[in-house]
Formats: structure tokens, sequence, C-alpha cells
């Protein structure tokens, strides 16, 4: 199954809730994942087949290498915004 | 049970603050004196603030205050502080009324606080409803009545 984290710096708190407006997203639009959330320190070395983070870290995300796709959003809880950003990466990953 | 982790005594409604570290003292405030985290928790927010910016502000109107569980969090709390007039965290930030502090002591054992807090951040007219709350008791219930609707 679809592997997704979200990322923010305490892993608690924003990343939390930017994984739950995700998840709103893809029961919307009928794709299964698996989501969890993280702090930023821990990213490198995880598992993941996307990751969804705030624009605020897109550039301590160029210091880490990784594997998979990234998503930055203006905002953590945007639907409109998670929506815009997720299908087109969905549909490059052959999920939708 | 969001009732687990909200009194009713952790909620409060100001007029307004001077600056955004004001905001942060006074969202604070009902966690530290509840004994569920320690001075340390605000400093440590305020610094990492002023390094990464608001990062709690998830949306116009609403910001969820929270540091680190080795910031200073006893124990798992929430206080809500509702600002009559909105507070700017940042120059490019939204101005917020709604401000919910959370102390977390792990990565998810909030989660159930967090179902009934993302109804609300993910809605616009659900956020304006609890910034224009005429007191502490209209939180609370539209919170209750928030999770309740979830269950059904």
């Amino acid at each position: 199954m679809l592997k997704i984290l979200a990322v923010c710096g305490n892993g608690l708190g924003s990343s939390f809730a930017c994984q739950m407006t995700t998840e709103a997203i893809l029961k919307e639009l009928g794709v299964e994942a698996k989501m969890d959330h993280i702090d930023i320190s821990s990213v490198a070395g995880q598992n993941a087949d996307l990751i969804i983070s705030g624009k605020n870290f897109e550039k301590q995300f160029e210091r880490i290498t990784l594997n998979c796709p990234a998503i930055f959003l203006e905002r953590l809880v945007d639907k409109n915004e998670i929506r815009e950003k997720l299908i087109p990466v969905l549909k490059e990953m052959g999920v939708l | 049970m969001i009732a687990d982790m909200l009194k009713l005594k952790n909620i409060h409604i100001v007029e307004g603050v001077n600056d955004w570290e004001e905001a942060i003292h006074l969202s604070l405030v009902p966690l530290v004196e509840g004994g569920f985290i320690t001075d340390n928790y605000e400093k440590a927010i305020i610094k990492t603030t002023k390094e990464y910016g608001p990062y709690y502000v998830l949306a116009e109107d609403f910001a969820l205050i929270h540091g680190r569980p080795t910031d200073g969090v006893l124990e798992k709390q929430l206080s809500i502080t509702l600002l009559r007039r909105p507070v700017k965290f940042a120059d490019d930030s939204y101005p917020v009324r709604v401000l919910i502090a959370l102390a977390a002591s792990d990565s998810n054992s909030h989660v159930d606080a967090m179902r009934v807090l993302s109804t609300i951040f993910m809605d616009e007219d659900k956020i304006n409803e609890l910034a224009q709350a005429v007191d502490s008791k209209q939180i609370y219930d539209l919170l209750i009545t928030a999770e309740s609707n979830l269950q059904e």
C-alpha cells in the first residue's frame, strides 16, 4: 500500500494536522494509503512513496536525499491546495 | 475523548495582545497553571518561531501552538485562547484569533483531540464560529459537539 509521510519541525502538531487533511482528500479520491507524521530530523532513511511538508521546510529538504517525490504546501491544512498538488503526483505514480 | 484533554477552565477570551510573544504566553498560561507544562515550553516555542517562522499557524484565524514533548510537557492537555483583536505572528502570516495550545506527550496519544480539531481547522465556517464565540462555555460546547458529530 502507498505510504505517505507528513513532515514538520516537531512531528506531532502541524504534520499531524496535515496528515488528517490529506487523509480526507485521499478518501475523497478513493485512494488507499497508509499515512504517518514525523519530524524533519527523522525523515532521512524512512521508507515512503510520497512526502508532504510545508514550503518553509523546502530548503531543509534539499540537504536530505529522498528516494520519493515530495509536495510542499503553502498551507498545511488547505484542502484545495492539497488536492491540487496531490492529484498530479498520484497520477504520475499510476495510483490515480 | 477531547474532554480528557480540555477543561472549561482552560478556555479564555481576551481583548487583544501587544505582540505575538504575548499571545504565545497567554495561550500557555492555563497549561502552566494546571501543571501540564513547564515554563520552558514557552521559551522553546518562541525560540523555534524565531528560527522557522510561525509553524503553528495552520489557517487564517487558527493557530495550533505547540512544541516538542521534550520541551517541557508533563501531561497532555489543550487550552484555548480567543483573541477579540487578531494577532499576526509574522508579516507574511495570517491574522489569528483562535489559539489552541497543545501539550502532547508523544507523537500519537493526542490523536482523538486532533481528530476533533481537524474538523475545525479544515473548515473556514467552523473556525469563524469558534472565533465569534461569546463565552468559554460556547467554545467548549462547540468542541464537544464536533466530537459527537464525528462519532455518528
